[in-house]
């Protein structure tokens, strides 16, 4: 259920070697192995509101809603394809201190492992969900954003077809890939299809679109303010736009760090709970952040 | 100046009349010219008719600012749809938690799932099947909240006594016992969600300059906050709400002919359907099914009893009229005016809903009196020995203004109609009135050319007709009312007097009402299922308030959350009867702040903080946000709360809705004070279609009451007089009065569809005083006595009233045999309205007068103007 930020930064980080002609599949899996670095820290800022379209451009029709959270990945296990997440509400204030844990395996048989603490009741709980018969249904700190669109994605989860090679986005040239679920995977989606434009210099998706079963198109994911930092390829802006409800999110990385060290002691459950620990520990990591 | 116009009235009467009777002579002349055009010009009225729009939604009968209706948009741009199919079942071992229950219920849902996946099938406007095999169960320890399926594949009992464990665990969860099973256990209960009324249209020329700019690397959407902040929540205006998909009526039945095949694919199968002894039986509720009612079953049977009572219409026509020339002709033209009428909705482009039926009827009703006028008299003037074109004029000379003037009213009461603001009954209307004047121009232009070419009536060798049997029976009794009206007027008056009493004493017992639990009959499944689901389930239907805090993230707010349980209290309390449930946010708060604690029931109540509250909630939405959603909308601004009520009429739901907004005014009293953004308003399809209901009967009735005056005005007019206006109305009213008795006394609900009545018993009452008192004024204008001429016009113009209202009133009457209460009510009126209308016009009219005299001036007036 709590399948928290981190993974979300999964989708859009750095570079691997070009090859030639590579089928959609292969773009795919290299788009999905895209180095993020070992571990990350960041703080964002999420703003969500229902929107208009004025003069060509959605407007947010009333003031959005923010959040200010504050977040901490490192990869595990022993290739380093496991990974655990923390994730901090720093506003509003009525949320302030609630923190997530969670550790996500590779191994698409094994559940991934969720903590919350509520600082108003001072209560730690395990998060068990065994409830697995359809998409992940949570949104991320209430935004737009669903855990489902920001879930680790699966090479096998579906099948791709190159639509365009050679298409130019913005300043960019692209590949534009539709990638449909497998029989197997639909019942865990709620799209029909996605179409994603990945940007053929660093792999990242520029741009995705999700459909929904009857064809229409339901949301689109916009990454934008791709920067290199500390060699890795990263998107600082990320916006999604629900059609289905015409409300939009966007979550702004203000701070950022990468490949740093992360004492194992910061995610572990007891971490949630110890805020004195917690933030003199998590002192050190701002400062790096840049 | 009175005498002068009417002098000027009586003349262009009197020119009116020369007029018609030159019209057979005219088309004699013109005859191939005429029948070329009346060919060519139904041709070109046929091919408007496949261009007919229908539009069957209910919205259509709401102004665009109805708060109610605006606030069910609101209601579906915050929750999504309301629209859930119920599917009650019965295994066939009578036990909802054996393993055999369990596991069909588990190859239904798992199959459904399947099919709301694909994206070629109707099926896929299922967004969540529920079930006790699917329910969703939370497990709340110390340190974990576990959230798990309550049985689920791995958890099927095996044993009896496994299943009886799972009986006992199942009847402690608080939302279980009464929703998803009967408490007997010997009932499931099968949710079905679908998104009917809630998808988005959503505009594809925007989507598209949209995508086009974000080419340009330097698009960004605004998300500064704006200048002005445009409305929230219940303030929304309509321009600020999306566009949503409307749904034909068909697609219901689409949707379940596909959900039909995959319970009939897992034998599951209709409980008034002879089920197997081996078969799942069910029952069903909810929207779709009930639309898919409506659409396959009561309007194909409507289609069908129409057919069959035009048959029988034209079969009692014949026997009537006594001849086949008779019988073809005014069907054809009457046809002819259905197939023009509905050729001009058609081209007109307006859009019209099943009301237009009964433009169908009025046609035939008005086709059929006219024609049988004028069959009536060419007959009397054959068998007075004029030769047949002779008898052609004379026959015009004498119907023709008659018929004209019914016409006249009749489409000026239809007109007036139109100034409700109701568009289907503005439609209805303005079409009814074109049908009527279509209808009356071809049988007066037509129907002498087409008696020439083939004749009603056989002549003999010598020229000569014979009068038949019956109409000397008819003649004689005709006669004889003659005699009681001139014997004894006041005994027919004092009766006529005492019946509308009667009738009028049963005016407090008229009530208006729609109730989906009467409106179908027996035997196709509605009312069991209804009465079913009510008994075991506590309610087939649901009413939803809006509570809207005024701001973003306002329902995280202790204060309110109490405010809104202590008025789901008055609800239960209040409506013990009515309501069983109510669902909202309060009891998903005390739910989740119980579980965070310890799980223990006397932490199930509403936290004091409001910090403890938000985050309560910040983690419920983070765990199961589509459960927020049903709730909660995403600015956490309004919340919805959902009320299941059994079904009642109309009648009851607008009391109850009275009541509703009284406690809600009560509980959000303090709220309101503080908060002046505040909002709450009731809304959801079922007080949607009741208020929409009483909303047009009520509008019908008023304009009820403009048409009479209308008709009213107009035979002042006409007549020229006032004494002679009231005396045209007074057995204009009786039907109306006849009826509104005899829906009172014996207990018949006013619905839109029993007021359907009214037009046409209006119509035919007024056509028939029409041709009775044109006729005994132009004997008067002739210089006869006024006993003479009521006599005249009795024996003259009584026979064709009487075949009209034989004729049309056992065509009507066909609609007692269908599954719609509101047509076999429709059809027992209106042969109730058009049996007291000639009653009223053979005998009080004459009787009234016999007594009153009222025409003795006028008789002076008239002579002197003729």
């Amino acid at each position: 259920m709590f399948k928290l930020t981190f993974s979300l930064l999964a989708l859009s980080l750095t570079a691997l070697p070009l090859h030639a002609a590579p089928s959609a599949r292969q773009i795919m899996q290299q788009s999905l192995d895209v180095n993020d670095g070992s571990s990350r820290y960041s703080q964002a800022r999420m703003m969500s509101c229902a929107f208009v379209i004025k003069k060509g451009k959605r407007k947010c029709r009333s003031k959005p809603r923010l959040k200010l959270t504050e977040s901490l990945g490192k990869d595990v296990g022993a290739e380093g394809k496991d990974s655990l997440s923390l994730s901090l509400i720093l506003k509003p204030s009525s949320e302030k201190g609630m923190a997530f844990l969670q550790k996500d395996y590779d191994d698409t048989e094994k559940d991934s492992e969720q903590w919350m603490y509520l600082p108003a009741m001072k209560k730690l709980k395990r998060i068990v969900s065994e409830t697995d018969d359809g998409p992940k249904t949570g949104t991320l700190f209430g935004s737009e954003l669903a855990y489902e669109d920001i879930e680790k994605h699966h090479i096998s989860d579906s099948t791709y077809a190159l639509l365009e090679e050679n298409l130019s986005y913005g300043k960019r040239t692209v590949w534009k890939i539709k990638a449909t679920p497998t029989e197997k995977f639909a019942p865990k989606t709620s799209y029909g299809h996605s179409v994603v434009w990945i940007d053929q210099q660093h792999y990242l998706p520029l741009k995705i679109e999700l459909y929904n079963r009857q064809g229409k198109l339901a949301k689109t994911l916009l990454q934008q303010k791709i920067q290199q930092i500390d060699g890795i390829w990263i998107a600082k802006r990320m916006q999604i736009i629900n059609h289905s409800n015409q409300r939009m999110s966007l979550m702004v990385t203000d701070k950022l760090a990468l490949n740093m060290d992360v004492p194992d002691g910061l995610l572990e459950s007891r971490a949630l709970k110890d805020s004195n620990y917690r933030e003199t520990q998590m002192k050190a990591l701002r400062m790096l952040a840049k | 100046m009175a005498l002068n116009a009417l002098q000027f009235i009586n003349r262009l009467l009197m020119k009116t009349s020369d007029g018609m009777a030159k019209i057979p002579d005219f088309t004699r002349q013109h005859r191939k010219k005429a029948l070329l055009s009346l060919l060519l010009l139904t041709v070109f009225f046929a091919a408007g008719i496949p261009r007919i729009k229908l539009d069957m939604s209910m919205e259509a009968f709401f102004r665009d600012d109805d708060p109610t209706l605006h606030n069910f948009n609101i209601f579906h741009h915050l929750f999504g749809s309301d629209q859930v199919l119920m599917l009650m079942f019965q295994p066939q071992d009578g036990d909802v938690f054996s393993n055999d229950s369990l596991n069909k219920v588990k190859a239904l849902e798992e199959d459904l799932n399947q099919q709301r996946l694909k994206a070629d099938t109707p099926l896929n406007r299922i967004t969540r099947v529920r079930s006790i095999y699917s329910a969703d169960f939370l497990e709340a320890s110390d340190d974990a909240l576990i959230s798990r399926k309550f049985i689920g594949p791995d958890g099927l009992p095996l044993t009896a006594a496994e299943s009886d464990a799972l009986r006992q665990l199942a009847m402690q969860q608080r939302d279980f016992p009464g929703q998803l099973f009967s408490r007997n256990s010997k009932l499931g209960i099968l949710m079905i969600q679908t998104d009917y009324g809630a998808r988005l249209k959503i505009a594809n020329e925007q989507t598209e300059t949209l995508s086009a700019a974000e080419n340009d690397s330097g698009f960004e959407d605004d998300f500064s906050a704006p200048d002005t902040a445009s409305n929230s929540g219940l303030a929304l205006t309509a321009a600020e709400l999306p566009e949503f998909e409307r749904v034909e009526m068909e697609e219901y039945s689409v949707f379940m002919s596909a959900f039909n095949d995959v319970l009939a694919r897992h034998h599951w199968q209709h409980q008034l359907n002879n089920p197997d002894a081996d078969a799942t039986q069910y029952l069903a509720v909810g929207n779709p099914w009930i639309m898919d009612l409506f659409f396959s079953v009561v309007m194909q049977e409507m289609g069908l009893i129409s057919l069959l009572s035009i048959l029988l219409i034209i079969i009692v026509l014949y026997f009537v009229v006594g001849s086949l020339a008779g019988t073809v002709w005014p069907t054809t033209l009457i046809i002819t005016g259905i197939v023009w009428t509905l050729g001009i909705v058609g081209w007109s482009g307006v859009a019209v809903n099943m009301m237009i039926n009964i433009t169908v009827f009025l046609i035939l009703t008005v086709g059929i009196a006219a024609s049988i006028h004028i069959l009536s008299v060419f007959k009397q003037m054959s068998e007075a020995g004029l030769e047949e074109h002779e008898a052609l004029t004379e026959t015009l000379r004498k119907t023709g203004l008659p018929i004209m003037l019914a016409a006249l009213t009749t489409m000026a009461g239809m007109l007036s109609m139109s100034v409700i603001p109701i568009a289907p009954i503005k439609a209805f209307a303005l079409f009814a009135s074109v049908g009527v004047f279509v209808t009356f121009w071809l049988t007066v232009i037509y129907l002498p050319t087409l008696m020439e070419i083939w004749s009603p009536i056989k002549r003999n060798a010598e020229g000569k007709t014979t009068q038949k049997k019956r109409d000397l029976y008819l003649q004689r009794f005709l006669s004889w009312t003659d005699y009681c009206g001139r014997t004894y007027p006041k005994t027919i008056i004092a009766t006529f007097v005492i019946v509308s009493a009667v009738s009028l004493m049963g005016l407090p017992k008229v009530y208006i009402d729609t109730n989906l639990m009467t409106l179908i009959k027996p035997g196709v499944g509605m009312s069991e299922a209804i009465s079913a689901i009510d008994g075991n389930f506590g309610g087939s239907s649901n009413a939803e308030i809006l509570i809207d805090s005024g701001r973003a993230d306002g329902i995280k707010d202790p204060q309110l959350l109490r405010a809104m349980q202590s008025l789901q209290e008055k609800i239960i309390a209040g409506e013990p009867e009515l309501v069983t449930r109510v669902d909202s946010i309060v009891k998903l708060a005390k739910e989740s702040y119980k579980n965070l604690l310890d799980g223990k029931e006397s932490n199930y109540r509403i936290p004091d903080s409001q910090e403890v509250l938000a985050q309560t909630l910040f983690s419920f939405e983070s765990a199961d946000p589509a459960t927020r959603k049903l709730f909660v909308d995403d600015e956490w601004q309004v919340a919805r709360m959902t009320i299941q009520v059994k079904t009642r009429g109309s009648r009851d739901y607008e009391q109850f809705n009275k009541n509703l907004q009284g406690w809600i005014d009560d509980s959000f009293a303090q709220i309101q004070q503080q908060n002046p953004n505040f909002k709450a308003g009731i809304t959801g399809s079922i007080p949607l279609m009741m208020e929409m209901m009483s909303y047009v009967s009520k509008a019908q009735i008023n304009s009820y009451l403009l048409v009479i005056a209308v008709i009213a005005v107009l035979l002042l007019v006409i007549f020229g007089s006032l004494r002679f206006g009231v005396m045209a109305m007074i057995p204009n009213l009786f039907p109306i009065l006849v009826l509104l008795g005899v829906t009172g006394w014996l207990g018949i609900a006013l619905d839109t569809d029993t007021l359907l009545v009214m037009p046409l018993a209006i119509g035919i009452a007024v056509d028939d005083s029409i041709h009775f008192l044109t006729h005994y004024r132009t004997e008067l204008l002739r210089g006869k006595k006024s006993e003479e001429a009521i006599h005249s016009a009795l024996t003259h113009v009584g026979q064709a009233m009487i075949y009209t209202s034989v004729v049309l009133s056992l065509g009507f009457l066909i609609f007692v045999f269908s599954v719609h209460q509101g047509l076999t009510n429709f059809g027992i009126l209106s042969a109730i309205a058009m049996f007291s209308a000639l009653l009223a016009d053979l005998f009080l009219l004459p009787a009234m007068i016999h007594l009153f005299k009222p025409f003795e001036n006028q008789k002076h007036l008239t002579t002197e103007a003729a």
